[in-house]
Formats: structure tokens, C-alpha cells, sequence
């Protein structure tokens, strides 16, 4: 039987919805104070990160070349994201700032593409990382959608440990971070084209499951994820679900696998994945754990 | 040598379908007779004109089966087959998993040593696809759903707008 949980919470952040739940028993006072604590973290993990906000270090660092201090979570996530830029080759990288900007997700959500949009440019010739101090060689628009809700996700997931709740569950609206529970929580992989429907349930007691589709930041003949290949929105994939310890880690391998094929990425990192085709067919690694509804009969070639 | 050699080729995909296809059968057949909960083994004979030596499928299991009003254990089963090859024995493994009497998943993996083997056994994985389909969250007890991030009021604010821009 599936747990329920003893405290909850709901939140909007970063602009999407979040959803904490504590699975053992926890004062009020404790959970008051815990959630005052994550609000401060998530407004400065917005302030810093966001692209969309006049104020924020990324805006800052998109206007002038020049060194730059990054707080204790920058390394960390500037780290991962190199990491993920070797494993694809450059396929995922913060620099598809100025083109997804280009294409009209920009900061005032015109949503209407430029005339010429600006390639994808390379990591070393644009920046350099010397532990938390972030050298810009040129000022270029640096976007952490890729992995930076993830990575929220987990820091919010630190400090309910802190707190000393040790049974929860981080929902940041697609990516998901669970610990310390006995049997799963049971998890809908939602239907990318009816979100009243799911395509399966996947079954996570201690670990994390992201979910990346493109199918509601969408306008015109674009959407969010962008293959630096081509500076185009990719296609092909309707969802990616993956499923690692972090959530970081798994919300950036989830739009890697977008752009590369899971063996290029299996030898950098420890994960589970499932890839759903614009046919609806599938493909999944051994491990990946959800029960999935399975059509019986195929359609035609 | 090139035509030979496409050949070839053929007749071991054609070999490695009609394996799979047996696999699958004996896979039924071995769920069926599970309802009688006997542990159950069978061989098969290879078909003619194919060039392997031996198929064999064994090794059908089930796990956490309960009995279902359909009357078959729900569960997943796995069988592997094995069959001759110049390079040695190779095998592939098959597993259905039931509920209710329905196959609600399936995979084919490859198990293949052989470099040669496992580029024909991974054509095959490969082609051998899964169609998803969608049922409605209504059905199912669960936690949470993982979709897309819901996406921020000022986002959706500007399809409104360009939608309403488009309509005029």
C-alpha cells in the first residue's frame, strides 16, 4: 500500500508548482519553520539562476564579460552541466540562452521569433570555471533549464534532512525526488498529449524521476529544448523519463536524451530511462522502474 | 562475396524471427500451464532449412504471482532460448509481464557473447517495438504524476495573447 503523507505543502516558484510531502510524523512548528527556510532558498536560487528576471546574476552575466562569483551551489551546478556538455558532445549546454531567446522564450515571453537567431557557441571559446569563480571570456545569456530545477529540487530535499525529516518527497512539477521510504511512491508518467491520461506508473522508494517533454512550453512551430546542432528545437521524442539518485542529475540526462542516445551518456553517469517516440512506441533500459500500459496490437508502418 | 555475405545475413535474421516467435509461443504456453502452478520446461525443434543447429527455450519463471479472476497468474515470466551459432551457444531472453490476465509489458534483451551475434540479436531488439497507450488517471490509485513542468503564468498569459492576436 502506498504511503500517504503525514505533512504537505504547496508552493509556485521559479515559475512552476511545487509539492512537499513528509512521510513520518513532524510538529507543526518544525514544518512552519522549514517551509519559511525553503522559501528564502528558493527565492535566491530564482534571484541568482533566473534568466527571466532583470536581477539575477544571469542577466548580469549576459551583459558584460568579466569574473564572476558564483555561490556555494554555482560549482555544483555549472560541474554538472560541463559534464553533461562532454558526455553529448555539446548538446547540452547553459549556452542556448541567446538562441532559445532568439526563438521568442525570452524574458518577455514574446514568444515571437527573431529574424536571425543566434547559433549555439562553444563552452571554452564563451567561458571558463575555477571552482565557484566563473570567468566570461564574451557575455552570452546562460539558461540552467535543463538541469537547474533538478538541482533545486535536491537542495530542497537537503535541507528537510537538515530539519530532520528524512521520508519525503520533493515535487517540482516533473522532476521528483523521493528518500527513505520503504515501498514506492506510486508515480503516473503522464500522457504527452492528454494530461488526464498516463502511459505508465513508475515506482520510486529512494531516488529521483524526472520527466522532460516538450508538449506545454510550446509556441509556434517551437518548444523549449533546443538541439545546438541545428539551434532548433528538437524532434523525434515526445517524453524522456529518467530515473537516478539525484535529481540534477536525472532532469539534465532527461533532455540529453533528447539530442543523444542513452549509451553515449551510460558510461558518464548511473541512471535509468525511458523514451517515448512520436509513434508512442518505447524504449527503456533494463532497470527502469515502472510498469508500463502496453498497447497489444501495433499500428502499420 | 558481398551478396553472399547480405545473404547470409538474411538467413540469420530470418533464423533469429523465427526464434523469437517460438520463444514467444513457448512463453505462452509456459504462462498457461502456470496456472497450475507447475514449474514448467519445454524444448522446441530448430525449423528447417535454417542453419543453427539447436534452439532450446527454458528457464520460464514467474515472479510475485498472485492468482487474478482471469485465471493466469499475474506476474512477469521470463524464458530465454538459446540456440547454435558458429560462434558458440548464444541465448535471448524474453519477459512478458501479466495483470489481470492481460500482458500489461514485455521486452526482448540480448543476451548474445559474440560481437557478430550481438549485432543480429540488437537488429532484432531494436525492431521488436512497444506501443504505449493512455489510461485515464481516474483508473489508478497514485501519489503524484510526472509530466512536463506546468509552466508559468506568464507563459501561458502570451499564448492567450498571441492566440487572441491570431483570432482578430
Amino acid at each position: 500500500m502506498a504511503p500517504e503523507p503525514q505533512q504537505q505543502w504547496k508552493f509556485e516558484a521559479i515559475g512552476t508548482h511545487f509539492w512537499i510531502g513528509a512521510y513520518q510524523p513532524l510538529d507543526d512548528v518544525t514544518w512552519q519553520r522549514l517551509q519559511t527556510t525553503i522559501t528564502d532558498m528558493v527565492e535566491k536560487f530564482d534571484a541568482t539562476w533566473s534568466r527571466f528576471r532583470s536581477d539575477s546574476l544571469v542577466t548580469r552575466i549576459a551583459q558584460q564579460a568579466g569574473e564572476y562569483h558564483l555561490p556555494a551551489e554555482g560549482r555544483e551546478l555549472l560541474q554538472l552541466y560541463r559534464a553533461l556538455y562532454e558526455a553529448t558532445e555539446g548538446a547540452v549546454t547553459p549556452l542556448v540562452g541567446n538562441t532559445l531567446s532568439d526563438l521568442g522564450y525570452d524574458a518577455q515571453y514574446s514568444l515571437q521569433p527573431k529574424s536571425s537567431v543566434r547559433p549555439v557557441l562553444p563552452w571554452d571559446e564563451v567561458m571558463r570555471l575555477d571552482d565557484t569563480k566563473l570567468t566570461m571570456l564574451q557575455p552570452a545569456l546562460l539558461d540552467f533549464g535543463a538541469a537547474g530545477k533538478g538541482l533545486l529540487v535536491d537542495r530542497i530535499g537537503k535541507q528537510l534532512k537538515k530539519a530532520g525529516v528524512s521520508v519525503y518527497c520533493v515535487d517540482g512539477s516533473g522532476d521528483m525526488l523521493v528518500r527513505g521510504l520503504q515501498s514506492g511512491l506510486q508515480i503516473g508518467i503522464e500522457h504527452p498529449e492528454d494530461p488526464g491520461s498516463i502511459i505508465g506508473v513508475a515506482y520510486i522508494n529512494d531516488g529521483a524521476i524526472c520527466v522532460s517533454a516538450p508538449n506545454r512550453r510550446r509556441w509556434g512551430a517551437s518548444h523549449h529544448i533546443i538541439d545546438p546542432q541545428v539551434s532548433a528545437p528538437t524532434r523525434g521524442i515526445r517524453t524522456v523519463a529518467v530515473q537516478a539518485h539525484d535529481a540534477a542529475v536525472a532532469d539534465g540526462l532527461a533532455t540529453a536524451l533528447f539530442m543523444v542516445p542513452p549509451e553515449r551518456l551510460q558510461p558518464a553517469f548511473d541512471f535509468d530511462y525511458l523514451v517515448l517516440y512520436d509513434d508512442y512506441s518505447v524504449a527503456h533500459s533494463p532497470g527502469f522502474p515502472a510498469q508500463l500500459f502496453i498497447r497489444q496490437e501495433t499500428p502499420d508502418a | 562475396m558481398e551478396d553472399q555475405q547480405s545473404g547470409r545475413k538474411r538467413q540469420i535474421i530470418t533464423t533469429l524471427a523465427v526464434l523469437i516467435v517460438i520463444v514467444v509461443i513457448v512463453s505462452a504456453a509456459a504462462i498457461a500451464n502456470k496456472k497450475g502452478d507447475t514449474d514448467n520446461t519445454s524444448a522446441v525443434q530448430p525449423p528447417s532449412g535454417s542453419q543453427s543447429d539447436s534452439m532450446t527455450s527454458s528457464e520460464s519463471s514467474s515472479s510475485d504471482a498472485t492468482a487474478s479472476e482471469s485465471g493466469y497468474k499475474d506476474g512477469t515470466y521470463n524464458t530465454s532460448g538459446s540456440y547454435g551459432t558458429p560462434g558458440g551457444t548464444e541465448s535471448i531472453e524474453v519477459s512478458v509481464t501479466l495483470k489481470d490476465g492481460v500482458v500489461t509489458d514485455s521486452s526482448v534483451t540480448s543476451k548474445a557473447k559474440d560481437a557478430e551475434s550481438k549485432e543480429y540479436q540488437s537488429m532484432f531488439v531494436g525492431g521488436y517495438k512497444q506501443y504505449v497507450t493512455g489510461k485515464k488517471i481516474n483508473d489508478i490509485h497514485l501519489n503524484r504524476v510526472a509530466g512536463s513542468s506546468l509552466t508559468p503564468e506568464g507563459f501561458n498569459d502570451a499564448i492567450e495573447t498571441i492566440q487572441d492576436q491570431a483570432k482578430a
